[in-house]
């Protein structure tokens, strides 16, 4: 089941953010108070990624950690699927993960 | 604002030292500094330590103070100073301020952490805090990742091979040959890079620095007194600073380093001269990417030419832009806090002639870079011959 993250949208110069803010970092101090909760999409596309050899512990080795771009917004985290299969531009699901805010999901 | 000059400089050597506490080992490269300085008899009136982690490593805080006791000085003031792998260059920048001002005359700067006591896994998570702690860390990100997602995304705009970046770490391994306070004093080939083991694809075990223990030591005083303790004073010509978005990922362009472009901005225009005028460079390669793409931002070679720069040889020792002849973090090693004093000490030795087999030849004037985090904040100094 994909995941709808919450970020935070600044009606000041309708920047998106995540994770969400009380501030905007474009807008800066002044922005506060500005910012609006609203939800990403559930599905993204790899920008980048990495199969980390040595990750922290109690992080599975190897582990595929990538960069997708999530409506409008680039998020990090870890990749569940085929290694063979990642690559760059391919569409993920973001979906609920056991000790970490959420994962992508390889489509297909 | 007074001119400051750099009169006396110490390190221990860079490595492991498992007998040997963090305060022991800041305690060996300030007295080194001062015995360099003449200065054994001189009041200290300040103490900056720069030091990332001295918590979470060993268990220590209230460094400064307790270094200060150690070493027999009463200072007015004695401080640690954090910003992650920068803490150095912030504690050199700090210190300056009290001389530049007028605040204090002498003052010792120290950098110095000790790591390699704990299993990989706990240094790397100690390393791994100055992530973010929601975007980033939960997710397992750690440097050597955010380093290999840099990479692809740099490989795929500019073509960089995976052979260019080799040569950063073959020619900084070289390097350090003739330091003998490097950690790695070994020579490697491109072949030894590309067979050691995966770390973070692209990124191999030869593209990272390594994991060290070790400290250096500056002391600072107003060029007007620097003749007292030393006739090759060193001046900080100009300092820059500038902090970025902490997230890579939400930087407009990830590509370009901001914090390092503004900061040697300002550090330059300060010192009132261009890049092309600083005859050697010490950055901050704790990753082979960073030591390309921060050569690039500094303003060296233009975006996308930095390995091929790399290639042609122009960043060796006796190329047009020698960059890291200390053998840089990748060879000297990278005790966090420890690695911004360090680059203005071996800036100090090259401008005084005194760096034996890595000499540069003819160096007047230099510059350091030392970011934190992932290039969310840099501290680049230009320093050049007081005599």
């Amino acid at each position: 089941m994909g995941v709808h993250l919450k970020a935070s949208r600044c009606r000041l110069c309708g920047a998106l953010h995540h994770p969400p803010r009380a501030i905007c970092p474009r807008c800066g101090p002044g922005s506060r108070g500005s910012l609006e909760e609203v939800e990403l999409p559930d599905r993204g596309r790899v920008v980048a990624y990495t199969v980390l050899h040595y990750p922290p512990e109690g992080y599975p080795s190897p582990m595929i950690l990538a960069v997708a771009e999530v409506g409008g917004v680039r998020l990090i985290g870890r990749v569940v699927g085929d290694l063979e299969a990642v690559g760059e531009g391919c569409e993920v699901e973001v979906v609920e993960g056991e000790g970490a805010p959420y994962l992508f999901l390889l489509e297909g | 604002m007074r001119e400051v000059a750099i009169v006396g400089v110490g390190m221990t050597p860079f490595g492991k030292h498992p007998d040997r506490s963090l305060i022991d080992l800041m305690l060996e490269a300030s007295h080194t500094a001062l015995m360099d300085a003449g200065a054994l008899e001189t009041p200290i009136e300040a103490v900056h330590v720069g030091c990332m982690a001295s918590g979470m490593l060993c268990g220590l805080e209230n460094t400064a103070t307790l270094l200060a006791d150690e070493l027999g000085v009463k200072p007015q003031t004695a401080e640690r100073v954090e910003n992650s792998a920068a803490s150095g260059g912030s504690a050199l920048l700090s210190a300056y301020l009290a001389v530049a001002s007028g605040l204090y005359d002498v003052v010792l700067i120290v950098g110095g952490e000790k790591m390699r006591h704990l299993p990989t896994p706990q240094a790397t998570r100690a390393i791994a805090a100055m992530t973010h702690p929601e975007g980033e860390r939960p997710h397992g990100v750690t440097m050597p990742s955010l380093a290999a997602l840099l990479t692809r995304l740099y490989m795929r705009r500019y073509g960089l091979t995976r052979r260019q970046l080799a040569l950063v770490a073959v020619k900084n391994h070289r390097n350090a040959l003739s330091n003998p306070y490097a950690h790695l004093r070994r020579a490697i080939t491109v072949e030894d890079v590309l067979s050691s083991r995966v770390v973070a694809e692209p990124l191999r075990l030869f593209d990272c620095s390594p994991i060290s223990d070790g400290a250096a030591a500056l002391l600072l005083a107003p060029l007007e007194r620097a003749l007292e303790f030393t006739d090759q004073p060193v001046v900080l010509r100009g300092v820059g600073q500038a902090v970025d978005r902490v997230m890579m990922t939400e930087r407009d362009d990830p590509l370009t380093l901001h914090a390092v472009k503004e900061a040697a901005g300002r550090a330059l225009e300060r010192a009132g001269v261009s890049i092309d005028e600083i005859d050697v460079v010490e950055l901050h390669d704790a990753f082979t990417i960073l030591e390309i793409v921060e050569s690039e931002d500094l303003g060296l070679f233009e975006k996308g030419r930095g390995g091929e720069a790399v290639e042609e040889g122009l960043t060796a020792i006796d190329g047009e832009r020698p960059i890291n002849p200390s053998g840089g973090l990748k060879a000297r090693g990278h005790p966090l806090g420890a690695t911004g004093v360090a680059q203005a000490v071996e800036i100090t030795w090259q401008l005084r002639g005194e760096a034996g087999g890595r000499q540069v030849r003819e160096a007047e004037r230099g510059l350091s870079c030392n970011v934190s985090g992932f290039a969310a904040n840099a501290v680049v100094i230009v320093y050049e011959r007081g005599w």
